[in-house]
């Protein structure tokens, strides 16, 4: 037995693998489908998230909280209308279905004490 | 992606595609690693079955391994043979030692077919003598004559260096030549083949 002959054994051996049968084939390919269903997405990283560039360019999220509290503050204001909001509205109301004047409305009676004593 | 269009793709990249939820990744790694892994195992043990079995399981290593896999380290096929070979190991080690002739005898040859009966001569002589080698003898040659591994392949595959490689080949393939000495007629050589 030479060199040459023996590599003439191993060239039959390469030639001559064996092919996996269509039933060890579909085994695995079952094992892979399963162990993929498995995976959970992995996480997105922050600077990836879609969102992220449009919360930097409102200025960040201090800011953000700010802006929302101002419209909370607004919408508040809306629907509670606060005492002397209410007061304001009543006397011009008022004033207006008496038909009088803009001149004549009395927006702080209260000062007419202060007028009458000179 | 469709299985053709990742004929091109290497097998680093399906395995991350795999590990990413592409349906058709498995089945190219599949295709393209199974026929290798399989005779690498079938001469390792010399037993369809077992071979297929390792076969199996090394791939299963594989898919539970995809989503932590390190791009840039080893080669997915590398790192498949090392799996393979120790599960190889395994399985020699917990059964008994073979003798020359517990080699299965390979299936009839068609009528006639005289080239088909001197493959399998040619097979069942190096499926024997390969048999009768020391098991890192026998891995040794395997990865790198049939497998066609390049040495430090081999050695990362079997965790030595790349000289004890290099002498465990040539221990090999002495122990071979040995073996099979006084068989160069019977298996056809000396028509200058």
């Amino acid at each position: 037995m030479q060199d040459t002959d023996l590599e003439g054994l191993f060239a039959t051996a390469r030639a001559g693998r064996p092919s996996p049968s269509a039933g060890l084939t579909a085994r695995i390919t079952a094992d892979a489908d399963a162990v993929q269903a498995g995976f959970k997405p992995a996480p997105i990283p922050a600077g990836r998230r879609p969102w992220a560039g449009w919360i930097a360019a409102m200025g960040g999220h201090r800011v953000l909280a700010g802006l929302a509290t101002a419209a909370l503050a607004g919408l508040w204001l809306g629907f509670a209308q606060p005492a002397p909001v209410l007061t304001l509205t009543l006397t011009l109301r008022e004033a207006f279905a008496a038909d009088a004047g803009p001149w004549a409305i009395e927006l702080i009676p209260s000062l007419d004490a202060f007028g009458l004593e000179g | 992606m469709a299985l053709d269009a990742l004929s091109d793709v290497s097998d680093e990249a399906l395995l991350v595609l795999y590990a990413n939820g592409d349906p058709w990744a498995a089945r190219a790694l599949t295709l393209r690693l199974t026929p290798r892994l399989l005779g690498f195992a079938a001469l390792m043990l010399a037993d369809r079955t077992e071979a297929e079995d390792v076969t199996q399981e090394a791939m299963l290593r594989l898919w539970r391994m995809a989503p932590g896999w390190q791009q840039g380290g080893a080669r997915v096929s590398t790192w498949l043979y090392r799996v393979a070979s120790n599960l190889c190991l395994d399985r020699l080690r917990k059964s008994r030692p073979r003798g020359l002739e517990e080699v299965a005898e390979p299936e009839d040859a068609a009528p006639g077919a005289v080239a088909r009966l001197i493959e399998a001569d040619r097979m069942l002589a190096l499926d024997r003598a390969l048999a009768a080698l020391p098991d890192r003898q026998r891995q040794a040659v395997v990865l790198r004559h049939i497998e066609g591994l390049t040495n430090p392949e081999i050695a990362a595959v079997m965790d030595i260096g790349v000289e004890a490689v290099e002498s465990l080949v040539a221990r090999g393939k002495k122990g071979l030549t040995a073996l099979l000495s006084g068989r160069r007629a019977e298996l056809g050589f000396e028509d200058g083949d």
